[in-house]
């Protein structure tokens, strides 16, 4: 798997833990904060549903970044704000009838 | 002359959970087939939100044999659409609504509350207070419905 770097400046103290938890689970500092940040961005965008829903309704989110966050349901969620607008017009043309 | 609505089993519970079907009811008319009454009977045995909402949901809605025996509501909704010549088919299943895209009398259950908003029947307040209840009452995918819809309604 491709793999790319993110660099972060942290405070020594903190450092010194995330080196100390990666010393008793015998793993490296840089694999503990590998497999937390994957975990914790998981469970975000579990959290975060709605709220990105939103933003990609607000045009601050692409349709290609809303792919990567939630897969194939990214068309669904295309189809129902499309269906929706639709039917909000569809629903002042049926309540003159 | 009322429009005549074909329902869904996901849409009249729906319906139910925001409290919206008794109005609903009386502005159009709601029938389903008996599939989907045979689904809400089966729901209704649960003892919890949706085996209410849908104990609640037989005493409104009107059954209509579709004349033959279904395996899916949704297809008996079809029917029932084409049979008894109505207006609108709702159902609250992405997937059966986006299959039948085409179909422009197939829409989400919050069209009626549209209508009826249009109507001056309820209010925009009631509209928004009834997707939020629907929103917190069902699974994430059927939620995005609601979502967008409130949002939508909140942008207006």
């Amino acid at each position: 798997m491709k793999e790319e770097t993110i660099a972060l400046r942290v405070e020594p103290k903190l450092k010194r833990e995330v080196e100390l938890v990666a010393k008793v689970l015998h793993v490296s500092s840089s694999e503990w904060l590998r497999t937390s940040i994957a975990q914790e961005v998981k469970h975000l965008v579990e959290d975060l549903k709605s709220q990105i829903v939103l933003e990609y309704m607000k045009g601050n989110l692409t349709k290609s970044e809303l792919r990567e966050l939630f897969g194939k349901t990214a068309d669904d969620i295309d189809f129902i704000i499309q269906k929706t607008r639709k039917d909000f017009l569809k629903a002042k043309k049926l309540a003159i009838q | 002359m009322n429009l005549i609505v074909v329902a869904d089993t996901g849409a009249v519970i729906s319906l139910v959970l925001s409290g919206m079907l008794p109005i609903c009811q009386k502005h159009f008319r709601i029938i389903s087939g008996e599939k989907i009454a045979e689904e809400l009977k089966e729901i209704s045995l649960e003892d919890d939100d949706l085996g209410k909402a849908a104990k609640e949901a037989l005493n409104y809605i009107e059954i209509v044999s579709a004349g033959k025996k279904f395996d899916i509501g949704e297809d008996e909704a079809l029917e029932l659409l084409e049979k008894m010549g109505a207006d609108i088919l709702i159902s609250d299943d992405i997937r059966f609504v986006k299959k039948h895209r085409n179909n422009e009398k197939i829409s989400f259950s919050v069209l009626l509350l549209g209508i009826l908003m249009e109507r001056k029947n309820i209010s925009k307040i009631q509209f928004l207070n009834a997707v939020n209840v629907m929103f917190g009452k069902r699974k994430w995918e059927e939620n995005l419905i609601y979502l967008v819809a409130k949002n939508m309604l909140e942008e207006d």
